[in-house]
């Protein structure tokens, strides 16, 4: 899933300064997991919003919402009878969400209420961890189901960097060496000599290298 | 004459650009260098453009100055973060190459290693408040350097999209501007007029038509570029075509002298017609 946190108060209350009326909306999916910006965050802020304007003598009207998806077009038209009586909306969704409603209600602010941070899982309560960034040429099948993009703080292919010591990584003693989880698991499935092909230079054209990117699915177009 | 000194000179400025050869072989790069000698106020050196690996600029540009040229050093922000851009500013300095300039890079899909990582950890624009900083002693963390560089910077027009962008490269320190290739004089003027007074001196880039095709293919895929059916007639139907190309090529700057205050030649592998070209310029 995406992984968001809600961006600090002050910055929140600096973006929201000029406004009056908002729409604040939530999304139901990844951030709702990620108790980032779903239902129950969006009714959180909104209440801090109230009460911090009123403490400064600004009231502000807060309305709140939250959609199935926001960054499918057809959830966010759910804003259509309402946001004309709003001077901004601010989502609690990822930037995907921001954006669909952006593009959706071109004349008016869309301010984004969270930080979008990685695609991850969760680890344990609480805690999520960045599993993949999206490379667009998946190779988990060739480093026993460990990523090194998105795991190795170097990027890094073909084994550790030289810094990796008992397990961690030279960047943080809190931080696995993705190389080390790659090659133990490796070794778990009998399948060292993965490890001893180079594996060639990435061809990062499928990733974000090679500009935004796009699926375009033929048999699906109506 | 050092480059900035001629910057603040009121006459013409020639310029040449040079790309360095793919491979280590610098006899024809510097034969073309020596050509150019005492004929061109200074010689710029691209980095790794069209994302084509080559020699880097930095040692082209080197062995140019080494010849008794000015250079001009191109940084590319594709290809470098911050911490390699400045190491090599440093780098450029302590060579006794104090011109320099950035570009954000042209697309790497559109070179010869399309399957490598794009860098672009700094705009252009950040590249000129570093080099600006350094040349104070200071880098991007904010640590104190031992030695200040001494740089002249400029920038491309195009990276900053147009005479507003170019007009705050100049507040950030640039002293000379380079405007994207120029064919048509009358369309260039009004961005020539806006940015006469801006503080830098603006230099216009002159691309040298090496064919029909090359001019129909910049005409298609090169926004912005519109070179007229007229001088695609007149090359197509000259007994010389190459020397019709650098005949139009060498109006343009003779034209150019009364809009800006320089001209970039730019020759794309055809270095050995810039004297051509000079020769009919400077008539
Ligand atoms: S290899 Fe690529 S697609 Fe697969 S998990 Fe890593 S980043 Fe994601
Ligand atoms: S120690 Fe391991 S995870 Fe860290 S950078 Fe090196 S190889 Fe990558």
């Amino acid at each position: 899933m995406i992984t968001a946190e809600r961006k600090p108060m002050e910055e929140i209350f600096h973006s929201v300064e000029p406004y009056g009326k908002i729409l604040l909306v939530g999304c139901n999916e990844c951030v709702t997991v990620c108790h980032a910006g779903g239902r129950k965050e969006v009714a959180m802020l909104a209440s801090a919003l109230r009460m911090g304007r009123l403490k400064q003598g600004a009231p502000l009207t807060v309305d709140e919402m939250t959609l199935e998806r926001q960054c499918d077009p057809e959830y966010a038209e759910e804003l259509a009878l309402v946001v004309d009586q709003y001077d901004a909306v601010c989502s609690m969704a990822c930037g995907c969400g921001v954006q669909t409603v952006a593009e959706r209600y071109q004349g008016l602010p869309v301010l984004p209420m969270v930080n979008t941070e990685f695609m991850g899982s969760s680890e344990k309560n609480g805690v999520w961890a960045e599993r993949c960034a999206g490379c667009g040429n998946c190779v988990l099948g060739l480093t026993g189901g460990i990523c090194p993009i998105a795991r190795c703080s170097k990027r890094i292919f073909n084994g550790p960097c030289g810094g990796s010591s008992k397990g961690k990584c030279e960047i943080s003693p809190d931080v696995d060496c993705a190389w080390q989880l790659i090659w133990d698991r490796l070794k778990q499935l009998g399948q060292t000599e993965l490890y001893s092909q180079i594996m060639a230079p990435k061809d990062w054209r499928s990733a974000r290298d090679g500009g935004p990117r796009r699926i375009v699915r033929e048999d699906m177009a109506i | 004459m050092a480059f900035a000194d001629k910057l603040k000179s009121k006459s013409f400025l020639y310029l040449a650009e040079m790309e360095t050869p793919k491979g280590v072989d610098l006899a024809a790069f510097a034969d073309n260098g020596r050509h150019l000698k005492g004929r061109v106020d200074a010689v710029l050196v691209p980095d790794l453009s069209h994302a084509v690996m080559r020699l880097a600029a930095l040692a082209g540009a080197s062995v140019l100055k080494d010849l008794g040229l000015e250079v001009i050093v191109q940084f590319s922000c594709r290809d470098r973060n911050r911490l390699a851009l400045q190491g090599d500013l440093l780098a450029a300095h302590v060579l006794g190459l104090s011109n320099v300039m950035a570009t954000a890079g042209e697309p790497i899909e559109h070179g010869d290693q399309p399957g490598a990582k794009a860098v672009g950890d700094l705009s252009p624009a950040e590249f000129l408040e570093a080099a600006a900083g350094l040349a104070q002693g200071r880098d991007m963390g904010g640590r104190e350097l031992v030695g200040k560089p001494k740089f002249c910077m400029g920038a491309s027009v195009a990276s900053f999209q147009d005479a507003a962008g170019a007009k705050a490269a100049v507040d950030q320190g640039a002293s000379f501007l380079i405007a994207p290739p120029v064919f048509d004089l009358e369309a260039f003027a009004p961005l020539a007029a806006e940015l006469k007074d801006c503080g830098a001196t603006l230099i216009a880039s002159v691309l040298l038509l090496k064919s029909v095709g090359m001019a129909r293919y910049l005409n298609q895929n090169v926004p912005g570029v519109n070179i007229s059916e007229a001088t695609i007639k007149r090359i197509r139907s000259a007994s010389d075509r190459p020397a019709e190309c650098v005949k139009v090529a060498a109006e343009t700057v003779q034209g150019l002298k009364e809009l800006c205050g320089g001209a970039l030649l730019m020759t794309a592998g055809w270095e050995d017609r810039l004297p051509q070209i000079l020769d009919l310029a400077t008539q």
